[in-house]
């Protein structure tokens, strides 16, 4: 399910997506940090997300076609607590998208790569070069 | 080096080794206390410096907005160490991360951005110059008497930076000791569009090596700089530029992981030492003939509050319940414009972030703008790449959070097609009658230690000069193509540059500690960081808390030679 909404934030039509560089496993890993209070919120929200498709094309969420999934999304979101948990989700996908490949996103650096921060413009550019300049 | 390390207590328990006696104990080890330790140890005391947070090295400092930007890593955990706040806003303190410059060894200037601006000579006597508005007040010291410790604080940490540029700066006695640092070729733009407007733009000087210096390597100029700690060692953080070579004279021991919770007095009112607990929990108490507070200004103010005894009922210095008043941030305006990167070559094939370019122009505002006639300094340099937080951003500004493609293509555009050009400006955040810090009744840190409560209004002349500065920055945007200007804050508080929580004057009816930085009352007692400053100045703090610190090891030294600072008893 999770998997499944992170490809509809970030979709792979026109390059790296939430798909390609483990945003889905990102969120799964920042939900289950969260205080069980706070979580039960998401879950709410993500099961009326379920229940809604269910209602409108007989299947769970993750099993419909993208552009079903998006059409679900819009109407998910006209409730204001869905939106609040929607916004979060953008938030951390985001993190898992372009942060440093060391916290299981940005897989093969493909987010930074997207948005065209190869090589010298990368945030770590830095970090090569200088471990070469400090060999004695 | 003096006597070993003792094992100490455990809590509630008598320690039962005698405590070490050190010539002086350094609280915190940041801007204030860095000049301290150097200075000291150089003229052959035996220092101990006391430092809450940790050690970290070079390899430590990852250039990771995760865990720097986003999870605050320099900063207490908001549960275990909060500050908390209240505003007008509010009906309860509320936990916050405001005021926590940085836990760590080097403080706050590990991860500085390292503008090293002066104050311009007007800072020193607001009142005098402008007038009474809110509280502000005249330095006890002018800018002539720290004009010295100036120069030796850029000499010391390494300034690269441009003397005699600007007409508006303060009198010099010597030039920067490196040069400034390569900037980008849109700078060169920059200077010609301010110049035709008629400003006088100058190189930002900054505590970062143009070259090698003091055996640290010259700047990498890597994407990410400001607020990460650095991994090079170029730019001038207490740590690398000041703590180092303390220690290297054998004489300066730095303890990192001990929370000091109380100075100690005796029954003639001087200072004995501390009490701090360590890593493992242990309480220890140290002796000292010198102790200085250096813990940043709301940190330096609680431990002065927590230190209250039998003789010093209201907190030490406190007499004239003075200490907390009048605590400064600083006020921040700031912007970000797009440059389409087709716009110039350049902008698509050199990636360095550095333009490098400040104005002094607008440091006193023209008639009519506000009751105060006092602004800032602009700055204005590439914006660097926080993809994270830049996208989030982009994603939340509306009404419903963007997803799907077109969040995806405003990203690729935001970056692919465009560089974003940034503009800062540092402007005076007024003391005044609500703003100030005190112990919090209700909150308490892992120690078991009532919080820093910090109360914050802000005076109408932040966002009134904070405009008008805005639309000065917005000119040269505009001046150089820019489009899609954005308005990041107005008028609006730094989240660090603290001050003026233990204001400095002649007065002890009015002031906290004397122009010397010693504690009112108690001779071998001195607060050296931000927290002296009667007012926050127009230009980023840190140079002068810098030069403000090593003026005050200087006059420590020659008080401690005139015999003025027995073994404690």
């Amino acid at each position: 399910m999770l998997e499944a909404l992170a490809a509809r934030i970030l979709p792979s039509d026109d390059g790296p997506g939430a798909a390609e560089t483990g945003v889905g496993g990102y969120l799964q890993k920042t939900l289950d940090r969260l205080a069980a209070g706070t979580r039960e919120i998401y879950f709410q929200q993500l099961d009326a997300l379920d229940q809604i498709a269910r209602r409108s094309v007989d299947r769970g969420f993750a099993d419909c076609s993208p552009s079903d999934q998006d059409r679900l999304v819009e109407s998910w979101i006209e409730e204001a607590r869905a939106r609040w948990v929607l916004e979060q989700l953008v938030r951390i996908s985001l993190e898992g998208f372009l942060g440093d490949p060391r916290h299981g996103g940005n897989r093969r650096r493909l987010g930074w790569s997207y948005l065209g921060l190869e090589d010298e413009w990368a945030p770590d550019a830095c970090l090569a070069p200088v471990a070469e300049n400090l060999q004695p | 080096m003096g006597a070993g390390r003792l094992p100490g207590s455990r809590r509630g328990e008598p320690a039962t080794l005698k405590p070490e006696v050190w010539d002086a104990v350094i609280v915190g080890s940041g801007a204030g206390g860095g000049p301290l330790a150097l200075t000291f140890a150089q003229a052959g005391l035996r220092v101990l410096v006391l430092e809450k947070g940790p050690r970290m090295s070079r390899d430590d400092y990852r250039p990771d907005e995760v865990d720097v930007a986003l999870r605050g890593s320099f900063s207490p955990d908001l549960e275990q160490d909060p500050h908390t706040i209240v505003t007008r806003k509010t009906t309860r303190a509320l936990r916050t991360r405001m005021g926590w410059i940085a836990s760590c060894v080097g403080g706050g200037t590990v991860h500085m951005g390292s503008f090293l601006y002066r104050f311009l000579p007007d800072d020193f006597q607001m009142r005098s110059r402008f007038g009474p508005h809110e509280e502000i007040e005249d330095w006890p010291i002018s800018y002539q008497e720290l004009e010295p410790y100036y120069l030796r604080a850029e000499h010391e940490v390494g300034v690269s930076g441009r003397a005699g540029v600007s007409p508006f700066e303060g009198p010099r006695s010597g030039p920067y000791p490196m040069p400034p640092l390569d900037s980008h070729p849109l700078a060169e733009t920059l200077d010609q569009r301010c110049r035709s407007r008629g400003l006088h733009p100058f190189p930002t000087p900054r505590g970062i090596n143009s070259r090698p210096y003091h055996g640290r390597p010259a700047c990498a100029y890597c994407q990410i700089c400001a607020g990460f700690g650095c991994r090079v060692g170029a730019r001038g953080s207490s740590q690398e530029a000041l703590l180092t070579r303390a220690e290297a004279t054998g004489r300066c021991e730095i303890r990192a992981g001990c929370m000091v919770r109380r100075i100690r007095t005796n029954k003639e009112g001087r200072a004995t030492g501390c009490l701090y607990i360590d890593s493992e929990e242990r309480e220890v108490e140290v002796r000292a003939r010198i102790v200085c507070v250096c813990c940043s200004a709301i940190e330096s103010a609680r431990l002065l509050l927590l230190s209250a005894d039998t003789l010093f009922p209201d907190g030490l210095g406190n007499a004239s319940g003075r200490v907390g008043r009048h605590l400064q941030f600083h006020a921040v305006t700031m912007a970000e414009a797009m440059l389409p990167r087709d716009m110039d070559p350049s902008l698509a094939e050199n990636p360095l972030n550095f333009l490098g370019r400040s104005l002094l122009d607008h440091y006193v505002l023209p008639e009519g703008v506000s009751d105060l006639p006092k602004g800032g300094v602009l700055r204005f340099d590439l914006s660097e790449p926080l993809p994270i937080s830049d996208a989030q951003l982009l994603a939340t500004e509306g009404d419903v959070p963007l997803w799907g493609a077109p969040l995806k293509r405003k990203l690729r555009d935001r970056y692919a097609a465009h560089r974003a050009i940034h503009l800062e400006v540092f402007h005076d955040f007024l003391p005044n009658r609500h703003t100030r810090v005190d112990l919090d009744p209700e909150v308490e840190d892992r120690w078991g230690l009532p919080v820093a409560r910090i109360h914050l209004d802000l005076p109408a002349h932040h966002r009134v000069a904070g405009h008008w500065l805005l639309e000065r920055g917005f000119e040269i945007f505009e001046d150089l193509g820019a489009e899609d200007f954005r308005v990041t804050t107005l008028g609006g508080t730094s989240a660090y540059l603290v001050h003026g929580t233990c204001r400095a004057g002649r007065d002890p009816e009015t002031s906290v500690l004397n122009p010397d930085c010693q504690v009112h009352g108690i001779p071998n007692l001195f607060v050296v960081d931000g927290s002296f400053m009667p007012t926050s100045g127009g230009a980023a703090p840190t140079l002068t808390i810098l030069a403000n610190s090593f003026r005050v090891a200087d006059h420590i030294l020659k008080r401690g030679q005139s015999g003025e600072f027995p073994a404690p008893s």
